[in-house]
């Protein structure tokens, strides 16, 4: 199987194939990325294109000196940052948004696609836990911690995309993690986990 | 060292940013299952965080950006890797042609506008042919030499290989805003003489200036007929065009970002 890079090449030689099998490579990330930061997943599937076309004109951009994944990740989080943006000042709200409970209830949407009950293991329970947590937060916090957690993006990139200095986007991430950590020592369930990591 | 201080740490010492504070944060760990609590936790719920796990993929998504990939393929007719500034006068040319075609009084009503005034006249025919058969207009009229098709040719001298590379490299670390249409790269030498362009086109900017890169970005709007006297004023400068990222014809106005660098 041919690396990213490799793809890149052939892709730069003109091979447009190449482009298309590297995008089925990273669909689903690409996708994910933005239904995390977006909590909507009519905005990710939109966004989501958006990032592949971007990719397609910027691909020559792209300096080998880092992963693709991490490039990648740089255009995904600019790009749900603008939604964002926009998203405010036009004030759009979805009623899918109004999805949490104290305790971690998931929002209908995905808990009847995500969730198959006889097949619930508890490592994805945590993480529908985890998703249901982020989105209670504010947007503000919630596109910070994906960036630092999910995307594992430096806090000089995070600065860079948010054009923020770097002692804005620390602090910034310090009170984003106290607001998920409070929510999360409401849940008893999240609370039986961390004990039986504790012990 | 107090529970206090350690909890505060606990950010700084999961984020790898303790220095010489590590050593005394660890002890303070030993002793203290409270606070070894606090970290341990912390670091699950993050690492939780790192592990979400990929969605399934709507069905039709792959459709629709392969669809719109391939219209990307047939909106530009050639390789993506076009930074010439021959292309200008490609773009002068087809933003013009577009507007004439979609509304010829929408120009005629802009006679007070002064980069009409100036412009030469075109005949309609051939504006269309220089919209639908691009390089075969500029190949007939000897502007592009056959061989040089993968980049649309070059029309003024080859760009200085440092002002290029200043570019390529800028453009990589720019900020990706959604709604930019054009991108330029200059050098920043010039940054006065574009700012006085832009007020004498009556333009209100934004100026945004990245140390670390040494870059400054210019954003603004502008009508297509304002684009042409920019897209004029910006090959006289010796100007790269970096990137075109809509078909003109979907838009009134057009956002567009100059990158100034430093050669």
């Amino acid at each position: 199987m041919p690396s990213d890079i490799e793809l890149i090449e052939q892709f730069s030689n003109g091979d447009h194939d190449a482009f298309e099998l590297l995008i089925v490579r990273y669909e689903a990330k690409i996708y994910s990325t933005c239904y995390y930061f977006l909590k909507n997943k009519e905005d990710a599937e939109d966004v989501a294109q958006e990032v592949i076309i971007k990719l397609y004109r910027k691909l020559h951009t792209y300096r080998k000196e880092a992963a693709f994944s991490t490039w990648l990740n740089y255009i995904s989080a600019n790009a749900c940052r603008d939604y964002l943006r926009k998203k405010k000042r036009n004030q759009v709200y979805y009623l899918d948004e109004d999805i949490q409970t104290k305790d971690g209830h998931l929002n209908r949407e995905i808990a009847s696609e995500d969730r198959l009950p006889d097949e619930v293991t508890e490592q994805k329970e945590l993480q529908d836990l985890l998703q249901v947590a982020l989105f209670t937060l504010s947007d503000e916090h919630r596109q910070i911690l994906l960036m630092r957690e999910y995307q594992t993006l430096s806090y000089e990139e995070i600065a860079e995309i948010l054009e923020l200095s770097i002692g804005t986007v620390k602090s910034r991430i310090y009170r984003a993690r106290q607001d998920l950590k409070a929510y999360l020592s409401q849940s008893e369930h999240m609370q039986e986990y961390l004990r039986q990591n504790n012990n | 060292m107090d529970c206090k201080q350690c909890i505060e740490w606990i950010d700084l010492a999961i984020d790898e940013e303790l220095d010489v504070q590590e050593e005394r944060f660890l002890q303070h760990l030993s002793i203290c299952p409270e606070c070894k609590k606090e970290y341990e936790d912390t670091k699950y719920i993050l690492q939780t965080i790192r592990m979400l796990p990929d969605m399934e993929v709507p069905d039709g998504l792959r459709n629709r950006w392969k669809s719109a990939i391939q219209e990307e393929r047939n909106s530009r007719k050639i390789s993506p890797w076009w930074r010439k500034r021959g292309m200008h006068i490609f773009m002068g040319l087809a933003a013009a042609a577009i507007l004439f075609l979609m509304n010829p009084l929408a120009m005629l009503n802009r006679s007070d506008d002064v980069a009409f005034r100036d412009a030469p006249v075109m005949d309609s025919a051939v504006m269309e042919e220089a919209v639908q058969e691009p390089e075969d207009a500029l190949l007939k009229e000897g502007v592009v030499k056959p061989e040089d098709d993968q980049t649309m040719g070059i029309m003024a001298a080859e760009p200085s290989d440092p002002l290029m590379e200043a570019c390529d490299s800028a453009f990589g670390l720019a900020s990706f805003e959604n709604d930019i249409d054009i991108t330029y790269c200059l050098n920043v030498t010039q940054q006065e003489a574009l700012e006085s362009f832009l007020k004498d086109q009556q333009l209100a900017y934004s100026l945004i200036t990245d140390l670390d890169n040494k870059t400054t970005t210019l954003s603004f709007v502008m009508t297509p007929s304002q684009y042409e006297a920019l897209s004029e004023w910006l090959i006289q400068q010796g100007s790269l065009l970096m990137a075109e990222d809509r078909a003109m014809e979907a838009s009134d106005l057009i956002e567009v970002q100059i990158l100034l660098v430093e050669e």
